[in-house]
């Protein structure tokens, strides 16, 4: 596989981006007409990602009887995200900054999570340069059509300092959205960006080609350090390897902590990913989409190499 | 209940479908503090969850 683009440019996640958005806008506003033409891939990715916001958001209307917001909804289908939104090297972001203690939890994520709406604010001017940083950085180290399509919403959670765990988070009811900590510095948010940009990615790859891995074989996760089923499995051995794909390519720009940093999280990744080779192979076999099993197993070679 | 609610819950419905199932993915990680490079204590760990109505 000759550039990482490649790996991500994905013709059924293209299809179901659209036709998906499409389907969602024609349940959120049914008396508006809608574009039969296909869009650029990343103006569909991003109509995508926010159509879900709009749908969440107007279901949650729906089902509490708040008519106001509702109707907020259908006249903001993509949930007015692009007046929140930023300009950046892979594309308009919406980046927000919400008080945690008032995200929503529900049956549909084990985590909080955050839905644009009509209360929404773009996050301050501080995190918007730091989220516009991270989008070069992970641009410059060729994850920009992973991040364009994959990372459109960005919802800020807590600043920590290097060292401290940091927590981030998808959930595939809102495709395209990251949940994130962060530590002030554009280059390690973009480590994180790229990790949650791939989840979303193989989400969006398993549903586009109908691939059900099922959770009766299980592999030993050393980032967990316990089995888990194929399914968490084979998200680790994509979105860990494409973090030290990354760490390996912005290293040499970085100095004295940062880079102490990233490279210490990419020795600790090279010895768990070393650990699950043979397990790997097994489970790859689980995934039915030829191309897909491809793609997956092509960046797991080259992070093996680093 | 508003007759554009109760259609779009109908939408809502038939679109979800058998697509019942919400899958979380969380990452946390952490590279210790302790001047680096890290001691293997540190917590890193991927949780990849879902739960009732959407139990896997």
């Amino acid at each position: 596989m000759p550039t990482l683009a490649a790996a991500f440019s994905f013709a059924p996640i293209r299809s179901l981006h659209h036709e998906r958005a499409r389907r969602i806008r024609g349940i959120v506003q049914p008396v508006a007409s809608h574009m039969a033409v296909t869009p650029a891939p990343a103006v569909a990715a991003a109509e995508y990602c926010l159509a879900h916001h709009a749908l969440e958001g107007a279901e949650s209307a729906a089902r509490n009887g708040d008519t106001a917001t509702f109707n907020w909804y259908r006249e903001h289908p993509d949930g007015n995200a692009l007046a929140l939104a930023i300009a950046t090297d892979v594309g308009p972001r919406v980046v927000v900054a919400p008080d945690l203690r008032r995200l929503p939890r529900s049956t549909i994520s084990e985590t909080p999570y955050y839905v644009i709406g009509p209360q929404s604010s773009a996050a301050p001017a501080g995190l918007r340069e730091l989220a516009e940083s991270a989008f070069a950085a992970g641009y410059a180290a060729g994850f920009g059509e992973l991040l364009g399509a994959h990372a459109v919403v960005v919802c800020f959670l807590r600043r920590k300092v290097l060292g401290d765990t940091l927590d981030s988070w998808t959930i595939t009811r809102l495709p395209g959205t990251v949940f994130c900590d962060h530590v002030g510095d554009p280059v390690v948010l973009a480590r994180d960006l790229v990790h949650e940009a791939a989840h979303n990615w193989l989400n969006d790859a398993f549903a586009a080609t109908s691939c059900r891995i099922s959770d009766e074989s299980c592999f030993y996760s050393p980032w967990k350090r316990t089995s888990r089923p194929a399914f968490g499995f084979l998200h680790a051995c994509w979105a860990f390897p494409l973090t030290m794909i990354y760490a390996a390519r912005v290293l040499g720009e970085t100095d004295s902590d940062v880079h102490r940093f990233l490279a210490a999280y990419l020795d600790q990744q090279r010895r768990r990913l070393a650990q699950t080779i043979d397990d790997h192979a097994r489970a790859l076999a689980l995934v039915t989409d030829t191309e897909l099993r491809h793609r997956l197993a092509a960046v797991y070679r080259e992070a093996l190499t680093l | 209940m508003d007759d554009r609610i109760s259609e779009f819950l109908a939408a809502v419905d038939a679109m979800r479908g058998d697509d019942q199932d919400v899958r979380t993915t969380a990452h946390t990680s952490s590279v210790s503090a302790e001047g680096w490079p890290i001691h293997e204590t540190a917590d890193d760990s991927q949780a990849l969850t879902a739960r009732e109505p959407h139990q896997r």
